[in-house]
This record gives C-alpha cells, structure tokens and sequence, in this order.
C-alpha cells in the first residue's frame, strides 16, 4: 500500500513552543515510530536544525511535524517545506512583542489564500492572560491576516498539554475538509454583501 | 489601465461605538467582485474615514466605485484620483487598518506619502482634511515603527463583543442562509470541536441552516441553535437572503462548500478515528 504523508509547518519565534508541541504530539502516535529508511521524510530536515516529529497513524499514514524559526532570514528552511502542505501552525507567544513585519514576511511567503493552505495562529504562554489582552493581541494578529486576505482561527494553545495540542489537530482537520483547492471564481460573482442579523 | 482613488466616511450605527463590524463587511462585499476582476489596491481604515485605493480596468473600476458610492454605510463619497497607469502598484486587493498598534505597514506609507501624494486632488475643505488624515497616520506608523507598543491601545478589529447584546434568543435560523464574518475571538469563547466543525463551514461562507443541520456536525438541532446562538452573540454572524447562492464571501479558496478532501480520503479519516479515540 503506497504511503500517506502529510506535512504540518509550525512556525514561531524561539521560545514559541515548536518543540514542545513537536514533542507533546510525537509522543502520542498510536503507532511506534521507528525511523524507517527512505520514508523517514524527517531525516534531511534534522541535519539541517529543522525541528521534526511525526505523529504515526498507521503502518503507512503519518503526519510529519516541522518546527520552523519566524524569521525571514530562514525563509530557505521555509522552502523545503512549502510544498503540498497539509497545514501552516503559526504560533505567536503570548507577552512578547508581536513581530508583525515577520508575520507578514511569512503570510507573503506562504500566500495560504492562493495555495488553499489552512492557517492556524496559537497563541502561547497564554494560560494566565486576560480576555481581554487576548483579544488584543488576535485582533492585531487578524489585522495582519486580512490584509493578506486570510481568515484563520487565532486561539490561545498550551504545547505542554496533550489535549490542547490535539485541538490544533481538530481544527486543521475541519480546515482542510473544507477548504477548495481551486476556487472557481463564477462561483462568488454575484455577492452582493448581506444582511447583518444585528443591524 | 487606470489607478482611483476615493474617500468616504463610515457611518457609524447608533448604538454601536466601533463602526469595524462594519468596516469589514463593506470590505468584504467588493472583495469577491475584485478578486474576480484582478483588480487590486487596497481599502484603507483610518479612524471613520476609508480611502479606497483600487487599480484596474477602467469599466471594472466603474463598477466598483458604483457599488461603493451606494453604499448606504458609507458617507461623503468623493473620488480624489483618477489617473492612467502603465502597472500596478498593488499586487491583491486587501485592507489596511491605519492603526498605531499595525506595525509593519512600511509600504503603505511609502505609496501614501511618496508614490501617490501628487496624484491625489482633493476638492474641497472636507476632502483635504480627511485626506490629510491618511497622510498623517501613515507618517505616525513609519515614526512609531521602533517603539513598543502599549498593550492597552486598542485594535479597530475588536468590533461585535461586549458592546453588543444581541437579541439572539428572537433569531431564527430556520429557512435561513448564515455566515461568519471571521473566526471568534479567543477570549470571548472557547473554541471545542463542535464549534470548530461550525466555524469552519461558516467564516465567509453562507450556508442553510437546514445544511448544517443535515451535515450533523453536532447532535442534535437544539444542540446547533445553542452553538449558532453562542456564535451570534458575539456578534460576528451575519443572514443573508434565503435565495442567495450558497457560496462566497470573496476568500480565494475559501469559498465554496464541497470538500476539498473527499471523505473516503484515507488521511483524514485515519487521523479523524484517532482523535475522536483520544478523546476518551
Ligand atoms: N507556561 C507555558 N510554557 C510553555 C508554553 N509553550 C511552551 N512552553 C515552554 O516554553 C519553553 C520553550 O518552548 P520550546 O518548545 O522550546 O520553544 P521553541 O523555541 O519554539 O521550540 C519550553 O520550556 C516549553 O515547555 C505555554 O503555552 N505555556
């Protein structure tokens, strides 16, 4: 049976919490993962310092983790992935500064719209933040996205905690079900706006 | 090829003080027609005020410039650029929220102040001083790039929310087409897997109520209604008219609702089974 793998980018400034995550989501593979010769993806890309696990479906269904530094500088480490992603994790760490010139670097990169990539933004170190920050600190974030003309959920993640790192799984599920590779523009010519249920 | 520019001011509602909700919808409402027709530039935000940059073909801008200008949620429409180009400045059609907290918007402020600053022939009194307005806040963005930001200035995204008891119990979803106009604010709700499976079918795409409920994506239709209201009192649902086509709201591969993985697709399935198991 030929093998299925799939690639999530996770990408986020040091200290963001990629290998924490990588790790947290390896451990609970139900299937045991040994390194397995050429269909170890993850080899090249650990001789190059990219962070890599994988979450072992099945004998032959994995899901490669890739732990990415935010910065443009790595945009080449970016390269190796780009291609057929199944999802881009952005994680953005609760109390440091929002880096928005490297988030748009990235967004630009990427371009998640033109490449039908569903994009997740966690945001971490997040368990004692207010709401109201929170929501701060999303809505600076959303700014950023739309201007690249990205919808994507902004949720707070704990990479420590088996069942919030599981959530993130959830979300890029539900994303991929139901995103178009190709829009097919004739589709949304004749949007007029709509009625706002509030107004 | 043609480059225009126009202002308007939003009109605010009368018993909402952050006019954004708004802001996006008008966005949202000319970035279908837009993505369709190349054409590109940008929607720019600044307190009340919208300067609305597009780029295009000459009978594509008409269009859009009408549309806007009868748009009852923007006031004072007044075009301030009409120009030939030989290429575009812009390379997609996306908004700008002039806002201190926006960092990283360098190059609006270079097309502000360097690129169109004498293209721009502002009228009258009014026009000058909204004008002068973008000019402004765009040099402020440039002069405030290296300094940190408080936390505490607020973001213009942080519309629906607080400010907004909507009447949800009256509302009706039955025979209804619905949509989100962006994903929910983490702190105002916890986001659980049924309200992702929602949400994600939802955020710029009207569906039925009806098909939703076909599609259960939870258990049972109160169960939908409760999830529909938490959502609607956020503030971030919108209805549209029942006949309308089930597609849009104008994100490139965001927009249609067929699956883009079939459900016999094997990953999907597998990693499905796992977390419905670890949730045990
Ligand atoms: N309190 C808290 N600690 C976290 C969170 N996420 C990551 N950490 C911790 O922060 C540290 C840095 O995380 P790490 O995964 O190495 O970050 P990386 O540089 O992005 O790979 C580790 O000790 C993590 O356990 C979080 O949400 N809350």
């Amino acid at each position: 049976m030929e093998s299925i793998h799939k690639k999530l980018a996770i990408v986020g400034e040091v200290g963001a919490g990629k290998t924490q995550l990588i790790k947290v989501i390896s451990e609970i593979s139900p299937f045991a993962t040994e390194a397995k010769s050429t269909e170890d993806i993850g080899k090249d890309f650990t001789t190059v310092g990219i962070d890599y696990g994988r979450l072992s479906l099945d004998q032959d269904v994995a899901l490669g983790l890739f732990g990415l530094p935010g910065q443009k500088r790595f945009s080449m480490l970016w390269e190796m992935v780009r291609k057929g992603l199944w999802g881009l994790l952005i994680l953005v760490k609760y109390g440091d500064e929002l880096n928005a010139e490297a988030l748009n670097t990235l967004l630009e990169f990427f371009q998640p719209t033109e490449n039908s990539l569903p994009v997740v933004v966690g945001i971490t170190h997040a368990e004692n933040a207010d709401s109201d920050a929170l929501d701060e600190l999303s809505g600076r974030v959303e700014a950023i996205l739309l201007e690249h003309n990205t919808f994507a959920p902004i949720m707070p993640v704990d990479p420590r905690q088996v069942e919030s790192s599981l959530m993130l799984l959830e979300l890029f599920l539900s994303l991929n079900q139901f995103a178009e590779p190709e829009a097919n523009p004739n589709e949304y010519m004749n949007y007029d706006g709509g009625v706002e249920v509030n107004g | 090829m043609k480059r225009v520019a126009c202002l308007s001011t939003i009109q605010s509602l009368s018993n909402d003080t952050s006019s954004s909700f708004n802001v996006i919808d008008i966005f949202n409402s000319t970035r279908a027609y837009n993505l369709e027709h190349q054409i590109t530039g940008s929607f720019i935000v600044n307190n009340d005020y919208v300067l609305m940059i597009v780029e295009g073909e000459s009978t594509h801008l008409g269009n859009i410039i009408f549309k806007t200008r009868q748009d009852n949620r923007l006031m004072d429409f007044s075009m301030i650029m009409n120009v030939e180009i030989a290429e575009p400045e812009f390379t997609s059609w996306g908004i700008k929220l002039l806002k201190q907290g926006n960092e990283g918007q360098e190059r609006i402020y270079e097309k502000l102040n360097n690129i169109f600053k004498d293209d721009f022939k502002a009228k009258n009194a009014i026009d000058k001083k909204r004008l002068q307005c973008f000019l402004d806040a765009a040099s402020k963005l440039k002069t405030n790039q290296t300094k940190v930001k408080p936390i505490e200035s607020s973001t213009s995204l942080k519309a629906e929310s607080s400010s907004r008891p909507a009447q949800v119990k009256d509302f009706q979803y039955q025979n209804s087409m619905i949509s989100l106009t962006g994903w929910p604010k983490p702190g105002k709700i916890k986001l659980t897997p049924e309200l992702i499976k929602i949400c994600a079918r939802l955020v710029g795409r009207p569906h039925r109520f009806e098909d939703l409920l076909q599609e259960k994506l939870v258990a049972s239709e109160a169960a939908l209604v409760a999830r529909l209201n938490e959502l609607h009192g956020l503030g971030i649902m919108r209805k549209h008219r029942v006949d309308e086509k089930p597609t849009l709201v104008g994100i490139k591969g965001g927009l249609s609702n067929k699956p883009r993985v079939s459900s016999t697709d094997r990953f999907s399935t597998v990693l499905k089974n796992f977390l419905s198991a670890s949730k045990h």
